[in-house]
């Protein structure tokens, strides 16, 4: 009984999931054809080439930004440590807007550039603007695991090598980098599945790939069956970083931080290294925070000053809200059992259903989209155009998300204290609501919190799934930049950095925790 | 000596077993536990020590055999009884205390189905027993390691359980402390007469806590009884080498008399008239000697454990066999030694 309602949950990934894969193949071959010549040979390799750009960026960002906050001491490191995070407040399309109204022609950065060169400013319409606007988004991913991975490297293992005479490059080389590396993956693959799953950024700035393909076959040309072909190619390309990302968290090794644990004692930076860092961070997060926030927030008070509040922006909001708060309760209502049963009845069939339950995760929003629309226009069909489908493209693309948080709560929970419940006469439901609910009430809150953000800020499949007139705070933003209406797009794209900020406060209170992990 | 009533089976065991995946973790254990009696499990990590305990206590269900309590069948292929209707109490090696409660609440938690002043004094009493009613406000991760272990023992003694499961509960307590704490649990149980099943891995705890003491090792239970008997007349091999120290030899019985590398001894009993070979243990503490310049015998090592010594002597035939002496003498690596062996304590296999 409680299996089949686990399976229940984990089969609604694999619903779109299935009814994609099936329409793409019952296409006809001349569909592939023409979709071969007009669409995938442009997008394909454009795909791929960005996926490679911003995979490297990301790497050079993340892993020399951890490197430093991990192994050296300076001036600030504290406060640059946790501003490097902050990007992960901003979602892509709405760094892409910031930016591209910053370098609009006749907008501030160009007026600027006819002062200094009289050759053209280089486009953000670009291979390389995309790419780098998806890096400055995505970096924090390869960040904060490969930070995690350099702290978890011990002291204990430097002074055995140091004392078998190894060199520190050959430290580096054996111990730090074997240590990190299969972090450093997991973070870049991470990052590489947003960069697949991006719909906002590459369809602002009118660089053509997979996701931008099929909101237009669907949305414009009007065919399914075309969006559906282009999806299942998509959903293998995701499919595969999912499972090589899940091979690699695998292989993290977190033993290490057990009694005898001893953290790497950071080098002291002298006084020029102290500038040098501190210059560099600062132009660093001007760049990917700071510039681009001050951007929306001048516009957004420009706006107000001059047309003062509108008053469509609560409707906007509440909506937001609403979507959002629906979606990030189901999902942790929903997902409460398959996290469950995985650690305490690790069997086969917990297992799949676990895993079948975390494959949400692999689906970019415009795919779960198409597969929720097949669905729904072939049997479902009062389902179309109504909350509920989009509510439940949310609750499955980010399930995953409060499966992870609830699944880590309660391995941290030892079986012990529901047992020792059992023993002293509770039964199985006043032992879950007396010892298991308030031990783990922190992760299902902070699932919650981390699901309602994404839902705030998903675009593409809120895009393809609203009912008819339903606008949210980040459809405004796609609506009003893509029209290059910049000002009226700036305080809904405000309100969605804000809340974007909500899940970074939790994230850095770990950092405080772990803080007390290094020390002691 | 405790008193406990040896006519009266209060928990049961019969040909219990439970497999995990291909794992027999308990192969057809038999076992009866009287009403108030000590009862200790006896095994090495691994060896389905505390799978028995969870058996017992309804967290593990057996894939065969019956288990009852009070004659009462509580688990056997057709019953089974949730852990909440059995009345065992269980204290955790990890003393599973509720982090989100206080001590108090820790210990009330069992019997919140009393009236609220009933539930306070019972509490008390049970604090009080414990010595810790001054903790009562306190949270787990505020108490130290014993006095964890206390406030988990109060805990499961406030239901009144018919038995009390205790699952290696010393075993994270610094060595002074440990010793307090078991004398100290000892009294309470005896003084309340709860039935009570330790599992532990050692022996020195199994042999001064218990009344009878149950060697387990591989899912089989090779050997109940008193810690005198399992010591001094170990019924296989296994249990010989795992309580205590030590030495095994080669032997021949023939007639009655037994051969060996390290002597030859009078046999009588079910031996005597047999002609077999055999495998001989002797306890160092059966074995003596004194110094003698003409001796055959010569001390090779020496360690020194505060109270007493044990030493290794090399004997004139090759073999080497131990001795524990009282540390009021010491006697130097090279002392030519006389050794004496009590024929009375060899064990035959």
């Amino acid at each position: 009984m409680i299996y089949a309602l686990a399976f229940g949950v984990a089969v609604l990934p694999a619903i779109p999931i299935l009814f994609t894969i099936y329409s793409a193949l019952s296409a006809d071959p001349e569909l592939w054809i023409r979709l071969y010549q007009t669409r995938l040979s442009v997008i394909l390799p454009n795909t791929l080439k960005l996926a490679l750009s911003v995979g490297f960026l990301c790497l050079l960002f993340g892993v020399s930004s951890a490197w430093l906050v991990s192994r050296y001491e300076f001036f600030g490191k504290r406060f640059w440590q946790v501003l490097l995070i902050l990007p992960f407040a901003i979602p892509g399309y709405i760094m892409a807007y910031a930016y591209a109204s910053f370098f609009a022609p006749g907008g501030p950065a160009q007026s600027l550039w006819g002062k200094f060169f009289d050759f053209p400013m280089p486009s953000l319409y670009s291979f390389w603007g995309v790419s780098l606007v998806l890096s400055l988004v995505n970096y924090p991913y390869v960040y904060l695991l490969a930070r995690a991975s350099f702290l978890s490297s011990s002291q204990t293992y430097h002074d055995v090598a140091k004392s078998l005479g190894a060199s520190a490059l050959r430290r580096f080389f054996s111990i730090d980098l074997k240590l990190a590396y299969p972090g450093i993956m997991a973070g870049l693959l991470l990052a590489l599945m947003e960069v697949m799953a991006d719909f906002g950024t590459v369809a602002l700035l009118r660089y053509p790939t997979f996701t931008e393909a099929i909101y237009r076959q669907i949305t414009g040309r009007f065919d399914p069956i075309g969006g559906a072909a282009l999806a299942s190619i998509l959903l293998l390309l995701s499919f595969f970083l999912f499972n090589l990302e899940k091979h690699f968290r695998g292989k993290r090794s977190f033993e290490q931080i057990g009694g005898s644990f001893r953290p790497l004692e950071p080098k002291p930076l002298g006084f020029v290294g102290n500038i040098l860092v501190n210059a560099g961070l600062l132009a660093f997060m001007l760049i990917a925070f700071f510039v681009p926030v001050g951007i929306i927030l001048d516009m957004a008070l420009e706006g107000i000053m001059s047309k003062g509040w509108d008053e469509r922006l609560l409707r906007f909001a509440f909506n937001s809200l609403l979507v959002s708060a629906l979606g990030a309760s189901l999902a942790t209502l929903l997902v409460f059992v398959p996290a469950y049963l995985s650690v305490r009845h690790p069997n086969l069939a917990s297992k799949l259903i676990y895993y079948l339950s975390s494959l949400g995760y692999s689906l970019p929003g415009p795919v779960v989209a198409v597969g929720l629309l097949l669905v729904s226009t072939a049997y479902l069909n009062w389902l179309y155009g109504s909350l509920i489908l989009l509510i439940l493209a949310y609750v499955v693309r980010f399930m995953p998300v409060s499966l992870q948080s609830q699944h880590s709560a309660i391995v941290s929970l030892s079986p012990s204290l529901e047992q020792a419940s059992r023993t002293l006469g509770k039964g199985l439901w006043a032992t879950f609501r007396n010892i298991t609910i308030p031990n783990i009430k922190g992760g299902i809150i902070v699932g919650w919190v981390i699901v309602f953000v994404d839902c705030m800020k998903e675009l593409p499949a809120t895009m393809m799934l609203r009912p008819l007139g339903f606008d949210t705070l980040a459809i405004r933003v796609w609506v009003e930049a893509s029209e290059s209406l910049w000002e009226m797009a700036s305080i809904p794209a405000l309100m969605i950095v804000i809340t974007g900020l909500i899940p970074l406060v939790i994230v850095m209170r770990e950092f405080g925790r772990s803080k007390d992990v290094e020390v002691g | 000596m405790w008193k406990w009533d040896s006519s009266e089976v209060h928990l049961e065991l019969e040909n219990v077993s439970k497999v995990f995946g291909s794992v027999s973790a308990v192969k057809g254990v038999n076992l009866s536990i009287y009403r108030g009696e000590f009862f200790s499990l006896l095994g090495p990590s691994g060896s389905g020590k505390s799978t028995i305990l969870r058996l017992i206590a309804g967290l593990e269900r057996p894939d065969e055999g019956i288990i009852r309590i009070e004659g009462k069948v509580v688990a056997d292929r057709k019953v089974w009884v949730p852990p909440e209707k059995r009345g065992v109490g269980l204290v955790f090696q990890n003393y599973a205390l509720f982090p989100q409660m206080t001590v108090f609440e820790n210990v009330a938690y069992g019997i919140s189905y009393l009236p609220k002043q009933e539930v306070k004094k019972r509490v008390r009493e049970l604090l009080e027993m414990v010595g810790l009613a001054h903790k009562e406000k306190h949270y787990p991760h505020q108490l130290s390691g014993g006095e964890q272990q206390r406030v988990a023992l109060a805990r499961a003694l406030a239901v009144a359980p018919k038995v009390m499961l205790l699952d290696e509960p010393f075993s994270n307590l610094d060595a002074d402390l440990r010793r307090d704490l078991r004398k100290q649990t000892k009294k309470i149980l005896k003084e309340l007469g709860t039935t009570t099943i330790l599992v532990t891995h050692d022996q020195e705890e199994a042999f001064s806590l218990s009344d009878r003491v149950g060697v387990i090792n591989g899912g089989v239970l090779e050997q109940v009884g008193t810690p005198f008997e399992v010591y001094h007349r170990p019924a296989t091999r296994f249990v010989a080498d795992f309580v205590g120290l030590a030495d095994f030899y080669k032997g021949k019985i023939e007639g009655d008399v037994l051969t060996s590398e390290i002597g030859n001894f009078p046999v009588n009993g079910q031996w005597e008239g047999k002609s077999k070979e055999v495998e001989i243990m002797i306890r160092p503490d059966d074995v003596d000697f004194e110094p003698d310049p003409q001796g055959e015998a010569v001390i090779s090592e020496v360690e020194f454990l505060g109270a007493e010594i044990i030493y290794t002597l090399s004997l004139p035939s090759g073999p080497i066999i131990h001795s524990v002496k009282n540390s009021k003498e010491f006697y130097p690596v090279g002392t030519k030694v006389k050794v004496k062996i009590d024929p009375n304590h060899i064990v035959i296999f």
